[in-house]
């Protein structure tokens, strides 16, 4: 499989990641000759910004040469790699077909996808990292290559088709998150959550790898494709196996804040600092799934159905109902989201689910839609949040379309979105994922997933009756409204459109996610 | 013209901009509204214009073709393919037409009404978006773009509800109707799913095409999805148990209750049965259920209609009524007859509900008819206006309601169901409830417009006496009760009177059950003949005789003629005892019902506050009827199914709020959750 | 080759018992630190059962050390998390005398 010398052009391959990585460096030489001087400071933020910026947009660029590298190259032969609706997985098709691979990592249409995404995300972060920043008196220009770290593990999670590759790349996103997460040393919440975050992830990293050594005894080989092979060829299930993939799944159950995995995230989410909630949100759901998704789809296709399509069935319906039932009463709009978050998750579950070859594309698809509108609901609440509070509670809301129509226009909008409502993005991955799941036969599932989006309907109009239908509260406090940071703007105007337009006339991004079948496929 | 039908969609749209992005800008009221109206006015010229080119065609070719407007490739996920398309078919053609025509009308209506409001640019931003939220409805070519019209209208409906949001309740009453309709909307995405499952697409006119051969008549399958599609409906159409949110959705303008939740957005359940009535035709007991639903729905609402005292109350639940009584009429499998009502409940429950906006103008503010009677006087056009509409809805000969409703007696009478009872007693129940109609209607009318006048000392103080309003809100009302004059016998006449059946062979093509498709061979292509029979339409019964070899239907197939004009003749006089009845009593008699009350009445003492009336007819005039009303008001509709929705919220909230305590915020408390999800996991993976 | 399986059973048994000691130690122990060290524990009993694994596997036929180079490469993340972790909780230190985890329950609900 693997070549013992990796040529200059395979090394081309890992191209996004490595800008991304390169960038850090020049951020951590940049930093420190900015800070040569401490009247400077405001310099190293700017510098910081500046930098980071321009290698996530050239990572961005790298990513769309590469994904229009990949169509180049295999033109001839994608029809019989990928056959959308072809026949079943199986190995021997896996062992010719990646697009690049070495015995671990694989580039194909899939990771240039995610990885594509992924520095979408890191743009909107950065832009609003710069005025967050300012506004709240941190002068931290070390958190530039702490983010642009953990964009990098994300982008290799999406490419690990290993065991090993895939823990190391979840704690190369980790990592820097828990820093991230203590952003501001002053905010007894910012500590809290890194804390929380930190033991809780290494405590669930510390099953992953077990779990993963575990299946390492059983199979001899982490490689996904070995797994697969064993899962057919062995005739008993070995039972370590099943305790192995059972501690992996639980691993990555952690990251991806499936009940009862879930404590951590409204915890983490309303302590974090807000754009790094943005990024956890958007960027971390973004690369675990990615992860799953190889996972279940590479390694387990030849596996007992029953095995891991009830497990995943049952996180997916305990995480939907908890995550609802906790967001009904909540009051701060950043830990609402946190809920709604782990209800989402609940919901692309039932999308993993399935484990059709369509549902790649249907998860990226519900997955582009969330990160938008998280990525601007997050945007937006750090702008309303009053000062020193890096948060906002619902009765704050009150009256906000008349004193700030648009910002009130765009967060009803982005709500509606996450609601599954027609005409937004949310509704096209909704009913994509749900499809799915029909068409895999997990009627019940599926029943109880829309049953669960009627529930979350509730808690998302909260907001809109806040914000359009409430009279202020005669003792409330009045909410301050700054002028609005032009990259806010930006992030905003970016995140409301795209949710509209996708929503409207999505098949263009649905043709493009199409294609990202996954190399194994 | 038929490839431009997106212009009646985009033109509200344009009007939606304009005036929600610019509307605090424009500024004047003249201006916001002149927009909101135009936009209207060309949506519904576009739809004029459709409608004679599709004509023109139609009697040209003798063959109702079907034209796909597709505008742009929604989603194409694997062999799920979406278009954003528009389908131009008689059905949708109806709706188009009285939908764009009845929404202009109070377009300028309100121009009128909302004269003094300050949310006035916002208030047309809000109705120009839900007529283009009604037109995706009715114009989608699948069931995804159909729900996102689905979608819109009851945001729309939301939003307009809690339109004076300052007031905590009329927010909470957007709400509630919010919340009831997605219960609907729940069983509308399931029926999609399945019906994508089972066809492979979503398109109308691959369903029809298909359902002959997919669908086994009969079988579980058309039965559940025609029974979740028939969840949707019920939400959107207010049909027991889902009926609770109309009465509440009065709290918003007048004129939003007669266009959204009168006229036009509360039919779009009726509309949806009617478009998929190939689903519901290959399952005999969905249609049973729907009959029964529908009947019961309009019983109950009657019943209730006759104790309220809030004018819009009254007509909200005449509303509620009238779709049970256009759901009877597609459960029976007589589709047309139901989008027939549909229309002509449009013209008159809208002038109604207008007219009831023009009392409320004119008694400012004042909606409670016992302080209200002798206003003929001083609102002339809207008193007779009104009174024509309360002719046409009691289904008095010549006025529409008569045509509509009697068509839908009748084929109750002639349905041939394997429920041996179920044509007898849906008839009985359908025609007391014509009568309870008619009853409440006059009561209304007579209440509000006749006896003396019972005006509070304070209005009578600030205000003297009321006054007619302006000519922006009486031409719609002139138009409207004109047409709830003439649209019955224009549209449609039974064979025994003149037989003039022009929406009957206009909507064929789309609602085509077997007779027709016998009859005339010339079925649209894309229409499947269903395997079973269906019931003859009333014009071909007698020819029809054959076909109740298994079936028991209510009358036998004699002499059809003499029979039906029996049947027509008798629910006109049920009509005209109703209203002559309630005249009676609230015109010329209320004093002896007064003194007769003193005698009985335990509940005397509050008929100082004029509460007589309804004491009067829970004790005397309506013997049977009262109890079952009183029950039905009191505890059936808020006790048992506002407890069932209210307990189902209740529970799911309690439940959030018992879980809550469970985030303890402890992080070893946490690492225990997550031990127990591996715990979990390893008990899954290893005992099977 | 049977002493070597005794040896390889052994060594799994024994990894066994340190994954459970390091997750019955984050369930009891409150001291942040401590719990960290559980947590590393727990790290060090996948090393343990790699390199156990790795000699079960082994063979003439297929001579890969892999396991045991899975294990350096889990020492190096574990040294980084250390790193990290280790600034955490210092940070915390600056701010409060004690530190408990049980204490630190500002969110919520």
């Amino acid at each position: 499989m693997s070549q013992p010398v990796i040529t200059l052009q395979q090394i081309s391959y890992l191209g996004p990641v490595l800008v991304i990585v390169l960038t850090v460096l020049v951020l951590l030489m940049t930093d420190v000759i900015c800070r040569l001087r401490p009247s400077r400071q405001g310099l190293s933020l700017l510098t910081g910004f500046g930098v980071a910026l321009g290698g996530s947009i050239v990572a961005l660029v790298y990513s769309i040469f590469l994904w229009h590298r990949l169509t180049v190259l295999k033109v001839g032969k994608l029809a019989e790699l990928f056959p959308v609706n072809g026949p079943p997985r199986s190995v021997s098709a896996m062992e010719t077909s990646p697009v690049w691979s070495s015995g671990t990592l694989v580039v194909d249409y899939f990771a240039v996808f995610v990885c594509l995404l992924v520095c979408g995300v890191l743009i909107l972060v950065c832009f609003n990292f710069k005025p967050y920043l300012r506004i709240n008196k941190l002068h931290r220009s070390e958190l530039f290559p702490l983010l642009l770290l953990s964009a990098s593990g994300m982008m290799l999670l999406s490419m690990s088709r290993d065991l090993l590759s895939t823990f190391i790349s979840i704690e190369i996103v980790s990592l820097p998150l828990y820093v991230l997460c203590g952003l501001n040393e002053r905010s007894r919440a910012n500590q809290e959550s890194s804390l929380k975050y930190f033991l809780l992830g290494a405590f669930g990293s510390g099953f992953f790898i077990y779990g993963a050594s575990l299946v390492y005894g059983a199979v001899g080989h982490m490689n996904y494709a070995a797994i697969a092979y064993f899962a057919k060829h062995s005739l008993e299930s070995s039972s370590i196996l099943m305790i192995g993939l059972a501690l992996v799944g639980a691993g990555l159950a952690f990251k991806l804040a499936l009940v009862p995995f879930h404590a951590w995230v409204p915890d983490v989410y309303q302590g974090a600092p807000t754009p790094v909630t943005a990024f956890m949100a958007a960027g971390v759901k973004l690369a675990v799934f990615a992860a799953a998704l190889r996972l279940v789809l590479e390694a387990f296709p030849l596996m007992d159905l029953s095995f891991w399509r009830g497990s995943i069935s049952l996180l997916a319906a305990l995480s939907m109902v908890v995550g609802n039932l906790l967001a009904l009463h909540q009051m701060s709009a950043k830990r609402l989201l946190a809920y709604s978050a782990i209800a989402h998750t609940g919901y692309i579950a039932v999308g993993l689910a399935s484990g059709l070859s369509t549902s790649a594309t249907s998860i990226l698809i519900y997955l582009v839609g969330y990160a938008l509108a998280g990525l601007g609901a997050f945007t937006l609440i750090s702008y309303l949040a009053p000062d020193g509070q890096d948060d906002i509670y619902l009765d704050e809301m009150h009256e906000l379309s008349k004193r700030a129509p648009v910002s009130a226009l765009a967060f009803a909008i982005l709500m509606l979105s996450m609601a599954g409502f027609p005409l937004t993005l949310g509704f096209v991955g909704k009913l994509m994922v749900f499809s799915d799941a029909w068409r895999a036969g997990l009627y019940g599932l599926v029943i109880f997933a829309v049953l669960n989006s009627v529930i979350s309907v509730y808690y998302y109009l909260r907001f809109i009756l806040a914000m359009y239908m409430q009279p202020k509260a005669p003792g409330a406090a009045e909410l301050v409204l700054k002028r609005m940071p032009g990259t806010y703007i930006l992030t905003g105007i970016i995140t409301v459109v795209l949710t509209l337009l996708l929503g409207v006339i999505p098949h263009m991004l649905i043709a493009w996610a199409q294609s990202c079948q996954l190399a194994g496929l | 013209m038929l490839d431009l039908v997106w212009l009646a969609i985009a033109f509200p749209l344009i009007g939606v901009l304009i005036n929600g992005l610019f509307g605090r800008v424009i500024r004047s009221k003249l201006i916001s509204g002149i927009i909101g109206c135009t936009a209207l006015g060309l949506s519904f010229a576009v739809a004029v214009l459709t409608w004679l080119d599709y004509t023109y065609q139609f009697w040209t070719t003798r063959d109702g073709p079907y034209y796909e407007v597709v505008l742009w490739p929604w989603m194409y996920i694997g062999n799920l393919k979406i278009d954003a398309g528009l389908l131009v078919d008689p059905l949708s053609i109806v709706m188009f037409l009285f939908v764009t025509g009845v929404s202009f009308l109070i377009h300028i209506y309100s121009t009128g009404y909302m004269a003094h409001d300050e949310g006035y640019s916002r208030f047309f931003t809000y109705l120009n978006l839900f007529v283009a939220m009604m037109l995706i409805l009715v114009l989608g070519n699948n069931g995804a773009v159909m729900f996102v019209g689905w979608e819109g209208v009851g945001l729309c409906s939301y939003l307009l509800i809690g339109f004076w949001y300052k007031d905590m309740y009329n927010a909470n009453c957007g709400m509630k109707a919010f919340v009831v309709n997605r219960i609907g909307d729940f069983g509308v995405l399931l029926g999609l799913f399945m019906l994508f499952t089972y066809f492979g697409s979503l398109n109308f006119t691959t369903i029809f095409k298909e359902a002959g051969s997919v669908l086994e008549p009969g079988s579980w399958i058309p039965l559940a999805i025609a029974l979740f599609l028939f969840l949707g409906a019920t939400g959107k159409s207010a049909q027991f148990p889902l009926h609770i949110w109309l009465p509440d959705a009065m709290a918003g303008p007048t004129p939003v209750s007669a266009l959204i939740h009168a006229a036009t957005m509360v039919t779009a359940g009726v509309y949806m049965v009617a478009r998929l009535n190939p689903i519901f035709n290959a399952s005999p007991t969905a249609g049973f259920v729907v009959a029964l639903v529908g009947c019961f729905t309009a019983f109950m609402a009657a019943t209730v209609a006759m104790t309220q005292n809030d004018i819009k109350k009254v007509l909200a639940y005449s509303t509620v009524s009238q779709l049970g009584y256009m759901f009877l009429a597609c459960g029976v499998g007589a589709y047309w007859v139901a989008i027939f009502h549909v229309v002509t409940h449009a013209f008159f429950k809208a002038c109604l509900f207008l007219g009831s906006g023009s009392v409320i103008h004119g008694m400012h503010e004042e909606q409670d008819t016992r302080y209200m009677g002798a206003l003929a006087k001083f609102m002339p056009w809207t008193y007779f206006t009104f009174l024509a509409s309360t002719i046409a809805i009691a289904g008095i000969i010549p006025f529409a309601g008569f045509f509509s409703k009697d068509e839908i007696l009748w084929q109750v009478a002639i349905w041939q169901t394997r429920f041996g009872w179920a044509p007898t007693m849906l008839w009985i129940v359908a025609a007391l409830t014509a009568l309870m109609t008619a009853f409440y209607m006059g009561r209304v009318t007579w209440k509000t417009f006749q006896g003396q006048q019972r005006w509070t000392p304070e209005f009578v103080e600030k205000h003297k006496h009321p006054h007619e309003s302006g000519a922006a809100m009486v031409m719609p009302l002139v138009v409207l009760s004109a047409l709830a004059v003439v649209a019955g016998f224009l549209l449609f006449t039974p064979p025994w009177l003149g037989n003039n059946t022009t929406l009957k062979d206009f909507l064929a093509p789309s609602t085509a059950n077997a007779q027709y498709v016998k009859t005339h061979a010339a079925a649209e292509p894309g229409q499947h003949q269903p395997e079973h029979e269906l019931p003859a339409p009333g014009a071909e019964a007698a020819s029809a005789g054959h076909a109740g070899e298994h079936h028991a239907a209510f009358i036998s197939l004699g002499n059809v003629t003499a029979t039906e004009i029996a049947f027509a003749a008798f629910s006109v006089l049920l009509a005209l005892i109703g209203l002559l009845v309630s005249r009676q009593i609230f015109v010329n008699q209320p004093k002896a019902t007064e003194a007769w009350k003193k005698h009985w009445a335990p509940a005397y003492q509050f008929s100082l506050n004029k509460w007589f009336f309804d004491e009067l007819y829970h004790r005397v005039i309506v013997v049977p009827g009262t109890a079952v009303a009183y029950a039905c008001w009191r505890f059936f509709d808020l006790r048992i199914v506002d407890g069932i929705v209210n307990g189902t919220a209740w529970i799911v909230g309690v439940t959030g709020h018992l879980v809550r305590p469970l985030q303890t915020g402890f992080v070893r408390n946490y690492a225990l959750y997550l031990l127990l999800g591996v715990v979990i996991l390893l008990i899954f993976n290893l005992v099977k | 080759m049977s002493d070597m399986s005794v040896v390889v059973s052994n060594s799994l048994f024994l990894s066994a018992v340190l994954f459970t000691i390091g997750v019955l130690g984050v369930m009891i122990r409150r001291h942040p630190v401590i719990i960290f060290m559980c947590i590393e524990l727990m790290l060090n009993a996948a090393n343990l059962a790699l390199v156990a694994f790795n000699d079960y596997h082994y063979s003439k036929a297929w001579p890969a050390l892999d396991g045991q180079v899975y294990a350096f490469m889990v020492i190096a993340i574990a040294a980084a998390e250390v790193a990290v972790g280790l600034a955490i909780i210092v940070a915390l230190f600056k701010r409060r005398e004690r530190v408990d985890v049980d204490e630190i329950n500002l969110l919520r609900g």
